[in-house]
């Protein structure tokens, strides 16, 4: 076996290729943030496998039976804890096991090839659990590792199948030469442009869903509790929304993206009363009549919303009409229709949003403590009396506590009546309490009460410093104490200007406020929380273009569904019958037979001249070879022909009559004949010599 | 219906295969892989999950690139066996191949085989099983040689390359198809090119599997020393007296006939008679009713005990039915014996009349009466290696 040092060793190819393909599919899975910290450790297997492998150092198969057991085991609880809902984690992360079990026990090719067909079927796994931008990046990686395991296990299992030496043959370094990095890099450039043929053209008819396997995307949660570190602290850019129409003036002041409503607020936690996120749709206009407004003060913006919040369907304030255009389901031909309005007020779908959800809201951007210009009341406005009982709700406060609130609406503290709506008396309440709040308490988002017994007493009466949550609880409580119905609200709030009308809200834009209700106006907006009115940002250029090739993803890829496929085809029908379309057929109907006749001619001459040539080499043959045997060189003024009937030898003749029928019948001589006719001439010429032959021919050349 | 609509499915491919020169067989992998392309395809066609349809086009592309890349191999790789060197049934032995690359590019992971139909030994659980289970009558069938496989044929490289083969049976085997084959790139599919047996270069269309062998070394000599050897005729090395001649000058002295001497007054010397070896002919004598395996094991002994014979030195001719080598220990001797009894047909006439001085060994299959033979073999075994 030649073993020439011109590349890589195939066996450690194999294994690079593998180790990347394998470690590649599980991040394709763990990037989409739905398995906790501790999976991240499956990503290493592969490598730690490879260098096992290296160093011939073998995991028993037994251990690989146990780790295999368990993740099987592991899944199967995770689907009886869950539900079927679960079904997709609980199998992704069955398959991580199944694949580090495999990948550390490997030790023969066929182990390879089972732990290869593994990591596929990640892949598909993937395409659940993962749908952010980094599945395509990884999924170009996988196919290019991929297609660099799969072609050198090939090999090495070709060897082994025909009985050679697999170890031998790892050893060899004329295979993976440079050509052969390029062929499978061209290879898998090949395989990508073919998948995104069938990507674009395969039509999306179907109507199923896949949602009901994957996992909800809800990171708004029911219950919060004060104790612990703040949401708000998040710094993750994870996109949340895109909202697109909303003037720069609402974004200087500050925009609320509202979300959840909380009516319980004690000194732990703020949270929904039951049936909480299970709450019935009351109201199908998907409406929020909170305040009144003339109709010209509404606008119109779009919302392209994550799937983070369940089935909440988030709004900048009071809405008239909010309804979906596209998305919201797995099947981009489906869409998720806005329900409407539950028991919280808060708008809703019938089922948890699964992919990005756009959809048009008629409605206001509210701003903190805006009421209505006008002095006019609401007719929509009315809290029931069981409303007005849970929004007043408050638990016991201590002596301290009692002093506390009695001081800060004490006669001398209340701010000064105002015209209209700021000379009644819940208005000033409200702004003394927004003021005491934002004057003489800081903002932090250390977790200075985190651990501590009721937090929010620890924050109102010690800390003095906490972040949004212990605020907008602290504000709705003392809201509440002052007998002003008021609930927290959870969303996101600031937000990133993207563009001109275009803000982003991600992760780190997580809040909690406020809405206090006053008779005849409706729910207001308020923020207690100093932070919230620091000035807006803006996104940074880089930012801006990631968030458009995200906004490509989104809408081009995860949504492109058969309602684009058609429309597409409209396109290029459209295009076709322009009034270069004509021009264009006819030019084909022309261009099209001469091109085929040139070809025809080319392809006929080409096989001329091989034959030709194929034909002047057994030509030369013959006449060296009927030189040997004649003794004289033959006269050129003898045909071939002549010369083999002089000197008759069945080789001679056999070759005669191929070389006749290429050179004058235009018949390919094929290479596997000519080589063996020109063998057989040669033979001749070597087994004859002048002597041997006939004494009395002395060739054409004599006579 | 369903069934018939089947069956013409499936003799429209093996008609499409055989036209094609081409057949296409799913490996382990290759089974996987279409088993999710169908079930992957089916659930992103119904959900429109885009990212499925991604991971879906992956698997079909690469089907069909590996279709495409694997029909480039195998039109680049050309292959053709050369005239087979010596082969014994029942001995593993080696088929040269040569291999080429036609194409500026080059070609990885090809495979040669070469299937072979002729009298064929079978069992009772098929034509491959060499021991174990109970012996067949023979049959017409086909065998396959092993397969060799080049990881890399270089743009335009010539090689020459080995089969492996262990021929079952003794007789010609027609090469019915040369089989180009490769799984590269992927491993999911099998492609081969069949070459048809009588499109290939004359000479190597068929091969002739030699007698088995079996040790019959000590039998030899034992035969050796029963048939002693012949007067030769001339003057020689040898115990008995031929004839005397004049002395000449620098014959031994101790060889002068002292007496004659006396006698006659003239120096004359004794020369010995010469002794050669007798010229034997081995003859396989098969009695109707005699089961296949006994009447091999008789081929394979009167072979090898021709060859045994022939090393040793003797002048020594093959007969049996249909057979006649007369008797020679010309170097092209053995491989026409064995070639004769490798293509022995035990129902053709035994030829009479055969001795012609020769001493007759009978290679005596199934017993019976031999009155012409000056010795008589019983078969040995071939597959026990000892004598019964």
């Amino acid at each position: 076996m030649s073993s020439d040092s011109k590349g890589m060793n195939l066996g450690l190819a194999h294994d690079m290729g593998l180790t990347l393909a394998l470690t590649v599919s599980v991040l394709m899975v763990l990037l989409g943030g739905e398995f906790p910290p501790w999976m991240w450790l499956t990503a290493f297997a592969p490598v730690l496998s490879m260098a096992l492998a290296r160093r011939d150092i073998r995991v028993p198969g037994i251990a690989g039976t146990v780790m295999g057991l368990a993740a099987i085991g592991a899944g199967m609880m995770s689907i009886a804890r869950g539900g079927l809902d679960n079904a997709v984690f609980a199998g992704g992360a069955s398959l991580l096991g199944l694949l580090v079990a495999r990948t550390l026990t490997r030790q023969t090719l066929a182990h390879d090839q089972q732990a290869l067909l593994m990591s596929l079927i990640l892949v598909f796994a993937g395409s659940v659990l993962n749908v952010g931008i980094s599945y395509f990046v990884f999924f170009v990686a996988y196919a290019i590792a991929g297609v660099w395991a799969l072609a050198t296990r090939q090999l090495l299992s070709g060897v082994e199948r025909a009985g050679g030496s697999v170890r031998r043959t790892r050893e060899r370094k004329d295979v993976i030469t440079p050509l052969f990095f390029a062929a499978s890099a061209g290879v898998s450039l090949a395989v990508l442009a073919a998948a995104l043929v069938v990507f674009v053209s395969f039509p999306r008819v179907g109507l199923g869903e896949l949602n009901f396997l994957g996992r909800r995307g809800d990171q708004l949660p029911e219950r919060v509790g004060l104790g612990g570190n703040p949401r708000g602290g998040s710094t993750s850019t994870v996109q949340v929304a895109r909202v697109t129409g909303v003037p720069l003036e609402a974004f200087a002041k500050g925009l609320y993206l509202r979300s959840n409503v909380y009516d319980v607020v004690t000194l732990d936690e703020f949270a929904q009363s039951p049936p909480g996120k299970n709450a019935p749709v009351v109201d199908r206009r998907s409406a929020l009549p909170t305040m009144s407004e003339p109709q010209t003060n509404f606008r119109e913006y779009r919302v392209a919303l994550s799937p983070v919040a369940g089935t909440n369907v988030m709004v900048l304030g009071q809405t008239r009409v909010a309804s979906t255009e596209s998305g919201g389901t797995h099947n981009p031909n489906g869409s998720l229709p806005v329900a409407g309005r539950d028991t919280f007020e808060q708008i809703r779908t019938h089922s948890p949003i699964a992919s990005v959800l756009r959809y048009r809201v008629i409605g206001k951007a509210n701003s903190p403590g805006e009421l209505p210009r006008k002095r006019e009341a609401n007719n929509e406005a009315v809290l029931s009396d069981a409303d007005r009982e849970r929004y007043l709700k408050v638990p016991a406060f201590d002596a301290q506590l009692e002093r506390l609130a009695r001081a800060m609406i004490a006669p001398d503290q209340l701010v000064a009546p105002g015209a209209g709506w700021e000379a009644d008396m819940d208005v000033r309440v409200a702004r003394t309490i927004r003021g005491a709040l934002l004057r003489d308490y800081d903002y932090t988002l250390e977790g200075v009460v985190a651990g501590r017994s009721q937090p929010l007493r620890a924050f109102l009466l010690d800390a003095k410093a906490g972040h949004c949550e212990l605020f907008a609880s602290a504000y709705a409580l003392l809201l509440r104490k002052q007998g002003i119905p008021a609930r927290v609200i959870g969303g996101f709030q600031g937000g990133a200007l993207a563009d001109a009308d275009d803000i982003v809200f991600q992760m780190r834009h997580a809040h909690a406020w406020v809405e206090w209700w006053k008779d005849d106006v409706g729910w207001i907006v308020d923020d207690a929380t100093p932070e919230a009115s620091e000035e807006r940002e803006r996104y940074q250029p880089w930012r801006i273009l990631l968030d458009a090739v995200s906004k490509f993803w989104d809408d081009e890829v995860l949504d492109y569904s058969l309602e684009e496929q058609s429309s597409a085809l409209r396109g290029i029908r459209k295009a076709l019958r322009g009034k270069h379309l004509g021009t264009l057929l006819r030019a084909t109907l022309v261009a099209a037979p001469i091109l085929g006749v040139l070809l025809w001619l080319r392809g006929r001459l080409r096989r001329r001249k091989d034959a030709r040539r194929d034909g002047d080499l057994l030509a030369t043959e013959m006449v060296r070879a009927i030189a040997r045997i004649s003794g004289t060189t033959p006269p050129s003024s003898s045909t071939l022909r002549e010369l083999v009937e002089r000197w008759p030898r069945p080789s001679l003749r056999d070759a005669l009559l191929h070389y006749e029928a290429a050179r004058f019948g235009a018949l390919p001589l094929d290479a596997d004949l000519r080589r063996r006719l020109i063998k057989g001439l040669r033979r001749l010429r070597a087994t004859n010599s002048p002597a041997a032959n006939d004494p009395t021919a002395k060739g054409p050349g004599g006579t | 219906m369903i069934r018939r609509l089947f069956n013409s499915i499936v003799a429209l491919w093996d008609r499409f295969t055989r036209l094609s020169g081409r057949s296409l067989r799913p490996t382990t992998s290759g089974k996987w892989i279409l088993a999710l392309a169908l079930s992957v395809g089916f659930a992103a066609m119904n959900t429109g999950n885009n990212l499925l349809f991604f991971g879906w086009g992956l698997v079909l592309s690469s089907i069909v690139i590996s279709g495409i890349l694997s029909e480039s191999t195998l039109r680049a790789a050309s292959a053709a066996p050369l005239p087979a060197d010596e082969l014994r049934a029942g001995t593993r032995g080696v088929l040269p191949v040569v291999l080429e690359n036609t194409r500026k590019v080059p070609a990885f992971g090809v495979a040669i085989s070469l299937d072979f139909e002729g009298r064929v030994e079978t069992t009772s659980s098929g034509p491959e099983r060499v021991s174990g289970g109970p012996k067949a009558a023979p049959e017409d069938g086909a065998t396959s040689t092993g397969t060799t496989f080049e990881l890399r044929l270089s743009p335009g490289a010539r090689k020459k390359t080995k089969l492996a083969y262990t021929p079952r049976a003794r007789g010609d085997l027609r090469v019915r198809h040369l089989r180009v084959s490769t799984a590269a790139p992927f491993g999911f599919f099998e492609k081969v090119r069949i070459v048809e047996g009588h499109r290939l270069p004359a000479g190597t269309q068929s091969i002739l599997a030699l007698p088995e062998r079996v040790d019959t070394t000590a039998l030899g000599h034992a035969l050796w020393a029963r048939l002693g050897e012949a007067p030769a005729g001339q003057a020689g090395a040898g115990d008995e007296l031929f004839s005397l001649r004049p002395f000449r000058e620098g014959d031994d002295p101790r060889r002068i006939a002292w007496r004659r001497v006396a006698k006659t007054g003239r120096l004359v010397v004794r020369e010995h008679e010469a002794t050669r070896s007798r010229e034997l002919l081995v003859a396989l004598r098969v009695r109707a009713g005699a089961s296949y395996e006994e009447q091999e094991d008789g081929i394979a002994t009167a072979a090898s005990l021709i060859e045994d014979l022939l090393a040793d030195g003797h002048s020594v001719g093959a007969s049996g039915p249909g057979v006649l080598v007369p008797p020679s220990s010309s170097p092209r001797q053995r491989l026409a014996c064995l070639q004769a009894l490798a293509r022995l047909r035990v129902e053709d006439e035994s030829p009479t009349n055969i001795s012609r001085g020769a001493a007759v060994i009978v290679v005596a299959v199934g017993g019976g009466e031999h009155p012409d033979a000056e010795a008589v073999v019983r078969p040995l075994p071939r597959r026990r290696g000892a004598y019964v």
